[in-house]
């Protein structure tokens, strides 16, 4: 700790500087928002490094209030600050009048102490050290198999800084150190067969990956899907890889959990409140302060701590997320919710208000290894990736995907991979399909939204498969 | 500045070096049901620069617009090179491009940022107003934004691009409800212009169009599955070509052997009716721009061609390793990315006034199949080359006519299955919606083609 202490302290004192120059251009009550992040990236292609960056990113969001109305806008210069303040007033004359106080010290909660979210081993990390990873990675894959080409990945580290202060005296701010690395392949043994695919990708935010292992499964789960065969369609048993169960959570139920929507009638959860809305031994949870967790920080993007919420316990749903002016707004209690991401961005970031938005869930349930979750299967498939979870409707949760590689399960152990099918059904519904969770555990980084979820392979029963 | 970066770029022994300077104004709006959520005007400006040392590349960028960030960032851009320069195995290599020297500054007849936040409010309010007369529609959420992005390319071989483009989007999604059925639907208006768009794509007419498609939609039963056929309306249809053939063309794909269509050039992989085209050039469209993010001259390019295939989308160093002519395929979300090959505008041409179908014909002799429409997008496996799109609109055909609704169809195949399974075109290709293509970045684009009937693809439905 502590190198960054002084950066973090110049984005402080640049916030305050903000904060008072809004007030004094009228502003009733104002937060600023600024990060400050470095990232190194090393990627590869066809089996050989050929390209690395490095790139900064700062700016600054500013929300005013000003008789009730919420104003907002951003810069990247100090130099505009002024003039983006104006803009920002300008806009609070015709927005929506929204009841609620920006929180203070003590109304933001206690601010957790979260371990392993830094690590100053990544930060003294240079470029070379990336190049000399991904020799690794690269080695890896290629012992699997003679013929395998890597065709893409990569490594990535960086840090990031972010400062909060508003006028009612919050001034919180934290920092914290990534390193992730990713690696795809293709083998194709027969000119006329399809190409076997594979990829693997893992993150953390201590210097703590294991690079020989992500070569390796990315390189054997190619060698894995060659020859796929053609199965029979119908209601199967379908273990979802966590990437793919992710995928689907984000895009169904995640959404529909969200207090406006809730609240406004517009969610399947509408009025489920205290109801079952899954099998009775499935909790969900958000939890962004689990130690080392990638979906883990200290507090929110309004200044309000983190904080564990309960959103299904053994079935019952039991809570709602919400920001600070949802939370006004249907008389709640906020949630540490409030998270600034434009659309399809999967971080933080300076150019948006804060919304509700999950932020590192988790999925419990009966959890054993992976060969005992599969061991009573007599037929059924291991989904490991599916495309278009974003087409799913999400409102109602409908959703039907392709899976472009997936593996048979046949009389209790996983066999040959099969060609693509069609999975489809409805989310919220199939929660009450599940039936138990492998323990090969993963965090998930979202597709499109900044939202990390925690799981492990799970399976669900009767998901309607088309050939 | 930028001149004097290049200038010293060139100084430093590298290979070549490009940069982009980019200064961009716009504003964000969104107005849920009668209130304004977010009304953000913003502005940015940022510098990337990319070095080629022997074979390898390096890349910095910074929103630090002052001298001293700016050389830091070449010489950051120049050290990684060098660096990635020792490890390299397949060393990047460029084909051989002309310089070019221009000025586009495409001024809309009504700039944006002319126009005041009050008055793009007041047009998703009659937005809002006019979409929630329905009762049906629980919930309407309307956005609005824009933008004017200047944009300064230099490189160490002479070219020097400012280009400036603007443009507007207006789009709505829907919350429609009976009894316990809840249903999404969305649309989207806009282009590369000004405000003048709205004038021929009103967005308040096509928000009331959607709104009465949703409420129909209430009804919709679940759609049959299995493999049927298919008609599609030239917005589907888009983002069928967009999904199915654009991304497995892309020559980033093709070079690391995940495409299925890499060795293909000249095989005919669809039915001699599909020709393909990838057009940047079309003025107004959504997926428009002048010059690439390499500095190449945008241009038309016939990727099928009555069925065989003709190129693929490139880059300089894809273009380089085929052996190919570069076509000006390279795309930057903005400043602070790489630019990487994507598609632009792509389309599927209509079979013409002699072989073209009317869509009564298309559907004629379908007695079990499905009609679908509009989009909530979709994904590719160019490597395995299966797709997977959704419908946002469907209709079962019943001998040869168009019955009920059908709800959340969803379409998937294989693409060279596929293509060889269009049997009918309607006579004129028409553009569907604009549309972000996500690709690690976020680029808009514009898909269409005529009216298609597809003999038989996988359909997934919820009976």
């Amino acid at each position: 700790m502590g190198e960054l202490d002084d950066e973090l302290n110049v984005l402080l004192e640049r916030g305050r500087k903000a904060v008072k120059l809004a007030v004094k251009l009228g502003a009733d009550e104002a937060d600023v928002y600024l990060i400050s992040d470095i990232a190194t990236s090393i990627e590869i292609e066809n089996g050989s490094v050929n390209f690395s960056e490095k790139s900064t990113d700062n700016g600054i969001g500013l929300r005013v209030l000003k008789d009730g109305h919420v104003g907002f806008s951003y810069c990247t210069a100090e130099q505009e600050l002024e003039s983006t303040l104006k803009k920002a007033l300008t806009v609070a004359k015709f927005s929506k009048k929204i009841e609620f106080n920006l929180p203070t010290p003590e109304s933001a909660g206690k601010i957790p102490k979260i371990d392993k979210l830094f690590d100053k081993r990544i930060l003294d990390l240079e470029a070379q050290a990336g190049l000399d990873m991904s020799k690794v990675l690269l080695q890896s894959a290629e012992e699997v198999h003679e013929d395998i080409n890597i065709s893409g990945g990569g490594i990535g580290f960086g840090y990031d800084i972010t400062a909060l202060v508003n006028s009612a005296g919050l001034e919180a701010g934290y920092y914290g150190t990534g390193i992730g690395a990713s690696l795809s392949t293709v083998i194709q043994e027969d000119e006329d067969d399809v190409a076997g695919q594979g990829f693997e990708a893992f993150g953390s935010n201590m210097h703590e990956i294991d690079l020989n292992k992500i070569g390796r499964t990315a390189a054997e789960l190619a060698v894995k899907s060659l020859k796929p065969v053609s199965i029979e369609g119908g209601e199967l048993t379908v273990v979802f890889h966590p990437f793919s169960f992710s995928s689907l959570l984000e895009f169904t139920v995640i959404p529909s959990i969200y207090g406006e929507p809730v609240h406004k009638g517009e969610s399947v959860y509408s009025d489920k409140k205290d109801q079952m809305v899954s099998a009775e031994n499935v909790s969900l949870y958000d939890d962004p302060t689990v130690p080392g967790g990638i979906g883990s920080a200290p507090i929110d993007d309004e200044g309000l701590s983190s904080r564990r919420t309960v959103l299904i316990e053994s079935g019952v749903l039991k809570n709602f997320l919400y920001d600070i002016a949802t939370a006004a707004e249907f008389g709640q209690e906020p949630t540490g919710s409030g998270i600034r991401a434009e659309r399809w961005d999967t971080s933080s970031d300076y150019h948006a208000l804060p919304d509700t938005v999950a932020r590192s869930i988790y999925l419990e349930t009966k959890t054993t290894n992976f060969d005992d979750l599969i061991a009573d299967i007599s037929d059924g498939i291991f989904v490991y990736s599916i495309m278009g979870a974003h087409t799913a409707n999400m409102v109602s949760g409908d959703f039907s995907v392709n899976s472009p590689t997936l593996f048979q399960i046949k009389n209790g152990e996983l066999g040959k991979p099969c060609k693509p099918v069609m999975l489809s059904g409805n989310m919220p519904e199939l929660m009450h399909s599940i039936t138990g969770m492998a323990d090969d555990f993963r965090m998930v980084d979202g597709d499109f939204h900044p939202t990390v979820i925690n799981l492990g392979s799970v399976r669900v029963e009767k998901v309607k498969v088309t050939t | 500045m930028e001149y004097k970066l290049i200038e010293l770029a060139s100084k430093m022994g590298v290979d070549y070096c490009d940069l982009r300077l980019d200064k961009g104004e716009g504003s964000d709006l969104e107005v849920k049901n009668g209130e304004v959520k977010k009304a953000v005007p913003g502005k940015g400006a940022g510098l990337g620069v990319r070095v080629l040392y022997k074979g390898a590349w390096g890349f910095s960028c910074t929103n630090r617009l002052e001298w001293d960030s700016m050389k830091a960032v070449l010489e950051t851009a120049v050290a990684l090179a060098k660096s990635a320069s020792n490890v390299v195995l397949e060393k990047v290599q460029l084909a051989e491009v002309k310089s070019v020297q221009d000025k586009v500054i495409k001024k809309p007849a009504e700039n944006p940022l002319d126009i005041s936040l009050e008055t793009k409010h007041q047009l998703l309010t009659d937005m809002d107003k006019s979409i929630r007369d329905y009762p049906e529609i629980l919930t309407v959420t309307t956005g609005y934004s824009d933008g004017v992005k200047h944009s300064h390319f230099l490189n160490t071989e002479g070219t020097d691009l400012e280009v400036s483009t603007t443009y507007i989007v207006a789009q709505a999604n829907l919350i429609a409800k009976k009894d316990s059925t809840l249903l999404g639907f969305r649309m989207r208006a806009g282009g590369v212009g000004g405000y003048e768009i709205f004038k021929t794509d009103d967005p308040i007419e096509k928000g009331v169009e959607a709104a009465k498609v949703a409420v129909q939609m209430l009804d919709a039963k679940a759609s049959p599955s299995g493999r049927l056929p298919l008609v599609a309306d030239p917005e589907l249809t888009g983002v069928f070509v967009h999904e199915a053939i654009g991304h497995a063309v892309e020559a980033d794909h093709i070079v690391t052997h995940e495409s299925i269509l890499e060795g293909r050039i000249g095989e005919k992989i669809a039915d001699e009716k599909v020709t393909i085209i990838d057009d940047p050039t079309i003025e107004g469209s959504f997926g428009y721009y002048p010059y690439d993010d390499e500095g190449i001259p945008a241009q038309r390019k016939v990727l099928i061609e009555n069925g065989v295939l003709k190129n693929y989308i490139l880059n300089r160093e894809t273009a380089y390793k085929l052996n190919m002519e570069p076509n000006g395929g390279a795309r930057a979300e903005s400043y602070n990315v790489k630019p990487l090959i994507r598609m632009s505008n792509t389309v599927i041409l209509g079979a013409g006034e002699q072989k073209g179908l009317e869509f009564e014909e298309l559907i004629e002799d379908i007695k079990h199949g499905i009609y679908a429409k509009g989009t909530r997008g979709g994904e590719v496996n160019p490597t395995r080359g299966s797709f997977q799109f959704n419908a946002q609109e469907a209709y079962l055909i019943e001998n040869g006519e168009v019955t009920k609704p059908l709800r959340d169809v969803s379409l998937s195949g294989f693409i060279l299955e596929t293509l060889n399974q269009i049997d009918g075109l309607g006579k004129n290709h028409q553009m569907g919606s604009p549309g972000y293509c996500g690709k690690g970045q976020m680029v808009p684009v514009g898909d269409g083609g005529p009216f298609t009937r597809i003999n038989e693809v996988m359909i997934g439905g919820g009976e």
